[in-house]
């Protein structure tokens, strides 16, 4: 067994693509494949607990926030994934929807959480905590 | 013990911010910025907080871009026909900004993250649309949350 230990790979054809041998003969982008911004918020006090290339969040209302980027991303196409949890009613499903595409920018996006099950849907609430992360491409 | 920032400048702010997570420790700020956008009047207050991360970096020192390149940013997203940034080296190859207080650096946020149209000649208007405080100045519960106003007799 070999360690590796090194502060810096590139790539040699293109510096800043770099692939991994994946499953068989696929290869796998390494930049690709990270994740370029997360931030864990805690809604129910507004504070954010922990975060990578996070600049601030924003309480717009009830059940309705903002988070916005240092590193600005290169255009509104990347991939947002959010986890919310709440301590309340677990015969709900609860999920991270954006509000509209014209809070969704390089440099900012807005979400609202939403609980719904089989008989309602509900947005008036303020969840512990809204965990969002994403992937896409910096600017 | 004082960490010293490396030279930066021309360092992708990606970089730079790894390099930020690593060493230094967040922040968490009792500073809150409450505003309200003069556009929609019936919307409540909006509070924003800076990410202690992030104050790190800015009372750090030598890692942050002049807020001046976001709103170039800001300007080239506006465009009809933008598909994606070009100029991404103003993040990366500007000088960063020297340290910041803590006070600094919420005016620097303000600037970066809030709608322009807010905090420009915010104390000129009649309503007053922009505050800091302390996190113990906002109400201590949500309950009324969609109910939020800046009390305009406690700024006049």
């Amino acid at each position: 067994m070999s360690t590796l230990v090194i502060d810096t790979i590139q790539g040699k054809t293109t510096a800043g693509s770099v692939n991994v041998r994946g499953e068989g003969s696929n290869n796998t982008n390494l930049q690709q494949g990270l994740v370029k911004h997360w931030c864990n918020l805690q809604a129910d006090g507004f504070s954010i607990n922990d975060s990578f290339n996070n600049a601030s969040c924003t309480d717009y209302a009830q059940c309705n926030y903002a988070y916005t980027y240092t590193n600005a991303f290169a255009n509104n196409d990347y991939c947002p994934a959010g986890f919310v949890r709440d301590g309340g009613d677990v015969n709900y499903v609860k999920v991270m929807q954006s509000i509209d595409g014209s809070n969704f920018s390089t440099t900012t996006i807005t979400v609202r959480p939403a609980a719904s099950n089989a008989s309602s849907f509900t947005t008036a609430f303020d969840p512990a905590q809204c965990c969002l992360s994403i992937t896409g491409d910096l600017a | 013990m004082t960490i010293e920032t490396p030279e930066f400048q021309g360092t992708h702010l990606w970089e730079r911010l790894h390099w930020a997570k690593e060493k230094l420790e967040p922040i968490q700020s009792d500073y809150r910025v409450v505003w309200e956008d003069p556009n929609e009047p019936d919307e409540p207050a909006k509070v924003t907080i800076p990410d202690p991360n992030w104050l790190a970096c800015a009372m750090q020192g030598g890692i942050l871009p002049p807020v001046q390149s976001y709103w170039e940013l800001k300007k080239d997203e506006a465009q009809p026909d933008f598909k994606k940034h070009t100029r991404g080296y103003l993040l990366h190859n500007t000088q960063p900004v020297d340290k910041m207080t803590e006070e600094e650096a919420i005016e620097y946020l303000i600037m970066k993250d809030i709608p322009e149209h807010v905090w420009k000649d915010y104390d000129k208007s009649n309503r007053k649309r922009l505050v800091i405080c302390k996190k113990q100045n906002l109400p201590g519960h949500r309950t009324w949350r969609n109910s939020w106003k800046i009390n305009q007799e406690l700024v006049a």
